[in-house]
């Protein structure tokens, strides 16, 4: 009973300070900017980190986040589709490119995955830049994407997304809400049996599958969800940067992604919101740096994995553990089996 | 002259894939920088062509085997494949990069080393394209050579098979696997060599060839090299008749056929082959 009331009390407290983080910013641009980028990337690094989870590594997901980008402004310009439903196509035909190129792909162990996905990443930019310039704009991209309008629940709030200053607040909340819904999604995927059979497709594959477990329909679930997730992103980011073109979807982008992941740690829930939140501030304090940033993420990346596997998340594991050591040479003589267990 | 290319590109690709059993994505990147290398000791050094090729081969699979001593083989001596992916991966981002902020957005291009067009069968073809086919098939059958009958070949093709039991019968693994890394990476060097003179050198002309790199290893079947050549072959003809009569979608469709290969025959094309390292 306790520990129920604990965690409404920590929920609360999380949605209250989520909510007023554009007041306590001062409303500076500058910073909800950043903040809702943070959470924007968070979104398409969740979707990497669960397809992690069962032991791959996509390159596609800046060219599903392409997908969802394209679909949701093309639609909404030339079909004259309202916001919510183009976003909602727009992750949708990213899970649909996912699932056909992963039916195929993640039956076969070894190295498969990885190149299609890679070859699949440029040959959705390609597409994008080539086929269909009238709707998509070819090299040039879209400008002058809409967002959603005007949101009203009377007496309660208004987000008027045409403004500038009242749009950047909007956006805020509205990212905000998507990044918590997919957080909150993850979480249960962690917490409950899919997610420990997830895992167990990746670390004991031959064991799984002994035991019964789908693991190739475990795979292609999490490569789908996650395609959704990053379409559905795409979208957001193409409504809230109202710009869009096909040089901001490319493998680089994917691999600056994986390096969030990486960063922040592969293990946990947290570790894209932290490595995400880590790696962009690093990049926007060198702002200077301009292509700096690619290679500043690289080296972060290969700087982690190389001496530090287990990311931020991994932090406080480590802390513990050099505080129990050294209890735990004091306590020795008392009680041997405090510190292995 | 493009099969011979992504032969050669996809050779070095299926080598260390064989040997050491990673994906270096690593590869474009360092078939880049040679390019640059080329050009620079051209230009600054004022080095005539064929040696600056081969210092630049040189250099390149220098680097990518202190890489493999130092970064790659603590993980995929324990099997990381994941983290020898990411660790490539970062390479790849560093090394493009930081090509691009040093040698500048703005493409190279490198002076032709052989001129002249000559007719076979009314058909005009330069002499240099005709070149870069030799020189490519040259160097393959020539690693070909190298894996049957040498005695570094021999182990090498042995530590693909069994690691373990190289390492018992008294092959230095170590050394083995960092000549993989050499050759491997060499290839691709030498690939970046070859177009140098040809095509137009940034920092993002290795990504399209690793694309390519990619999609014929899959036809061809991970780990043989004669099935690399074979697709090589399919794709090169496929992408020059295909960008002469359906234009820009070409690649579209080319990934799309691989995607619908890999669903009926996932093993690929040619697997099973001779000459198969793995």
């Amino acid at each position: 009973m306790n520990k129920t009331a604990n965690k409404l009390g920590i929920g609360i407290l999380v949605t209250i300070i989520l909510l007023s983080v554009p007041a306590l910013l001062n409303y500076n641009p500058f910073y909800l900017h950043h903040i809702t980028i943070i959470f924007l990337f968070s979104i398409v690094v969740l979707g990497y980190w669960l397809i992690h989870r069962t032991g791959q590594v996509s390159f596609a997901q800046a060219g599903f986040m392409m997908i969802g980008a394209y679909t949701t402004a093309a639609l909404q310009m030339h079909l004259d589709f309202n916001f919510w439903f183009a976003l909602f196509l727009g992750g949708v035909t990213a899970s649909i490119i996912a699932f056909l190129v992963g039916i195929p792909t993640l039956r076969l162990r070894g190295a498969y995955f990885f190149l299609i996905t890679f070859a699949l990443c440029e040959i959705i930019r390609l597409f994008f830049a080539n086929a269909f310039i009238k709707t998509f704009g070819g090299v040039e991209g879209i400008k002058d994407i809409p967002g959603p309008g005007i949101i009203e629940i009377p007496y309660i709030f208004t987000l008027d997304f045409n403004k500038t200053m009242e749009g950047y607040i909007s956006y805020y909340y509205l990212i905000m809400f998507f990044f918590v819904i997919s957080m909150l999604i993850m979480w249960q995927i962690d917490r409950t049996r899919i997610g420990k059979l997830i895992v167990g497709v990746k670390d004991a594959e031959e064991l799984s599958e002994s035991l019964g477990v789908p693991t190739m329909a475990y795979r292609v679930f999490a490569f789908v969800l996650a395609a959704f997730i990053t379409g559905i992103a795409g979208g957001l980011y193409a409504a809230f940067l109202t710009f869009i073109d096909p040089l901001a979807f490319m493998i680089v982008h994917s691999i600056e992604y994986l390096s969030y992941l990486i960063v922040g740690g592969p293990t946990s829930v947290w570790g894209p919101l932290l490595g995400t939140a880590v790696v962009e501030t690093i990049g926007e304090l060198g702002r200077g740096l301009g292509l700096g940033e690619f290679i500043l993420s690289g080296f972060l990346m290969m700087l982690v994995i190389i001496f530090f596997p287990p990311g931020i998340v991994g932090i406080p594991k480590v802390i513990k553990r050099i505080i129990n050591r050294r209890r735990g040479i004091i306590e020795e003589e008392e009680d041997e089996g405090a510190t292995t267990a | 002259m493009l099969a011979g290319l992504y032969s050669l590109v996809t050779a070095g690709v299926t080598l260390i894939l064989g040997v050491l059993h990673i994906i270096n994505f690593a590869q474009g990147a360092f078939l880049m920088l040679s390019a640059f290398l080329v050009y620079y000791f051209g230009t600054l050094l004022g080095l005539d062509y064929f040696t600056s090729s081969v210092l630049a081969v040189l250099i390149v699979g220098g680097i990518a085997m202190l890489t493999e001593r130092f970064i790659y083989h603590r993980f995929w001596i324990k099997g990381e494949v994941l983290s020898c992916l990411v660790v490539s991966m970062g390479l790849t981002q560093i090394i493009q990069n930081g090509a691009l902020v040093t040698f500048g957005i703005i493409q190279k291009s490198y002076d032709s080393v052989f001129t002249g067009v000559f007719n076979i069968f009314g058909v005009r073809f330069s002499f240099e394209r005709l070149m870069i086919i030799v020189f490519a098939y040259l160097i393959i059958f020539s690693l070909l050579l190298f894996l049957k009958y040498s005695k570094r070949g021999q182990a090498m093709r042995a530590v693909a098979q069994d690691y373990d039991a190289a390492q018992l019968l008294g092959i230095n693994t170590k050394r083995i696997a960092m000549l993989g890394m050499f050759i491997g990476v060499g290839l691709s060097g030498a690939a970046g060599a070859i177009v140098a003179p040809v095509f137009s050198i940034d920092a993002y002309m290795g990504e399209f060839l690793m694309l390519k790199a990619f999609l014929v290893m899959v036809v061809g079947g991970l780990g043989s090299v004669i099935g690399v050549i074979y697709a090589a072959l399919i794709f090169g003809m496929f992408e020059s008749f295909g960008l002469m009569y359906i234009g820009h979608m070409t690649n579209v469709y080319l990934f799309v056929l691989v995607v619908l290969i890999l669903a009926v025959k996932p093993t690929g094309l040619f697997s099973g082959t001779v000459f198969q390292i793995r």
